[in-house]
């Protein structure tokens, strides 16, 4: 276990410089009160998983991280429990600019534990379905899966963050009325984490057999 | 008890293929892995390294078979890839402290003492490196972690001539204790001829040779003679032959028979082991104008 621990250090200490490329983009929204949790955690969040495995394609560093004395599997499962980590430190930047705001006495976003709950399943979404392709495509073709990837979740997290923070998803649910909300994020929360199980084996599966 | 064994491994990509080749990596010894560019060297390596896996065939690992991943067994192993693997935007210092945990034998002493030695600076990007640098800092990392198999792919690469000498001394070192084995590809068959033990000499995905070198040395020949020797019976003897407007050079890989065929009529030379390897890869061709 303590292996994985190591692969997801080495994910933050690759990319945490990268992070600072968002920053100025993440200050404007919360300047202009246009920023939601979903653009403050899932944005670089997102990022970071993004940017972690392209720098593992790069310069063959993929034979780096084989050549380590892990398994496979080891290298599958910290790109899994990263999101975990980045989804954190995402956290702590939106709860860094949380704090600012109430000082500057600009308006807030909302950062109840529904609505990290909200983000996390989002990030978790978009792991399972990024991850996958990632192990399966391989250095080649990455690089656009990495642009529509950065691209999609900067504008639907935006878009999403917006709508949501219009319309009380907690209250009326996502397709109508108040008594089925409940009843829609529970099976959303299942949804995605019955994803999450057949991306992490769909990612086992692949990684196993690729040569590097 | 080998340190390695590759078994009749076999592997087919589109436009190359790797054919039942075996060999032994002896505990103790360096064993030198020859072969022209493509010839599978690296793809041998890497299978060895579990980062390919054979289509058919084995490998075997301080005696264990390789059947499901042998996480632990890479600790024992201190690999030199030809390119560079590290990431290029970090310093020496930042890639070293992500990769030291991960071995439960790394010896941060042992470690600086090859950095100082090698003279790298450790907070210097990698990629602002000479390719030389950046293999002395893959050697560094290579030789810090008690490894008891050194891998190393083409290692010399970019060196200049007195580093090299200087690590072909540095491995020798590490070969004193009998308890350390060396799997060391190359084109520069001087650093072999210099170092190795063992040679296996492959090309175009098939085993050519696996010998001691001194046999290697022993049972080849270097005919050197006039063209008026060749003829259609003679020419199938040669493993390679080179042909010019003055006469002859071929290679035999039976030194008796080159010397009751030759003895009298011809120079019979030794060859090195880059004439070896050109003769056996470059083969029959034809005339070469000289």
């Amino acid at each position: 276990m303590h292996s994985v621990a190591y692969l997801i250090r080495k994910d933050i200490l690759l990319v945490y410089r990268y992070v600072l490329i968002v920053i100025p983009f993440l200050l404007y929204m919360a300047w202009a009160e246009t920023g939601t949790l979903l653009v403050y955690v899932t944005f670089p969040a997102v990022v970071m998983l993004v940017t972690s495995c392209t720098l593992d394609m790069q310069n063959n560093s993929q034979r780096f991280t084989a050549s380590l004395p892990v398994s496979r599997a080891q290298i599958v499962w910290s790109k899994y429990f990263s999101i975990l980590a980045f989804t954190l430190v995402g956290l702590a930047f939106a709860a860094v600019l949380q704090l600012l705001s109430m000082m500057l006495n600009v308006e807030t976003v909302a950062f109840g534990l529904p609505e990290v709950g909200m983000v996390l399943m989002l990030n978790l979404l978009v792991t399972s379905i990024f991850l996958p392709l990632y192990f399966w495509l391989g250095p080649k073709g990455m690089q656009i899966v990495r642009t529509v990837f950065i691209m999609l979740i900067a504008i639907g997290s935006a878009v999403v963050g917006t709508m949501l923070k219009d319309y009380d998803i907690m209250q009326h649910g996502i397709f109508g009325g108040a008594g089925s909300a409940g009843l829609q994020l529970s099976l959303a929360v299942i949804s995605i984490l019955i994803l999450l199980f057949l991306s992490v084996l769909l990612s086992l599966k692949l990684y196993a057999r690729q040569d590097i | 008890m080998n340190a390695a064994t590759l078994e009749g491994v076999s592997k087919r990509y589109d436009s190359f293929k790797i054919e039942d080749i075996s060999f032994p990596i002896r505990k103790g010894y360096v064993t030198g892995l020859i072969g022209p560019n493509g010839a599978g060297k690296s793809t041998l390596i890497r299978m060895i390294m579990q980062m390919v896996k054979p289509d058919a065939g084995h490998v075997e690992l301080f005696g264990s078979k390789l059947e499901n991943e042998a996480t632990g067994m890479r600790e024992r192993i201190g690999y030199v890839s030809d390119e560079n693997v590290f990431y290029d935007h970090l310093t020496l210092k930042r890639m070293t402290n992500i990769l030291a945990p991960f071995y439960r034998n790394w010896e941060t002493d042992t470690f600086r003492d090859y950095l100082e030695r090698f003279e790298l600076p450790e907070n210097k990007k990698i990629k602002d490196l000479s390719k030389g640098m950046k293999m002395k800092f893959s050697l560094a990392v290579a030789l810090s972690h008690s490894a008891e198999l050194l891998i190393m792919d083409e290692p010399t690469a970019g060196l200049d001539p007195v580093f090299r000498r200087e690590l072909l001394d540095l491995l020798a070192d590490q070969l004193q204790d009998d308890q350390r084995s060396i799997l060391f590809s190359s084109h520069i068959t001087s650093d072999l001829d210099r170092i190795a033990d063992y040679i296996v000499f492959v090309n175009k995905g098939k085993l050519i040779f696996n010998e001691t070198k001194d046999e290697v040395l022993e049972r080849h020949v270097l005919v050197k003679g006039g063209n008026e020797l060749l003829d259609p019976d003679i020419r199938p003897l040669f493993a390679g032959l080179r042909e010019t407007g003055v006469g002859f050079e071929g290679l035999m890989t039976d030194r008796v028979e080159a010397e009751r065929i030759f003895g009298s009529v011809a120079l019979i030379e030794q060859p090195t082991l880059e004439e070896v390897v050109y003769f056996t890869v470059k083969g029959k061709g034809g005339l070469v104008h000289a």
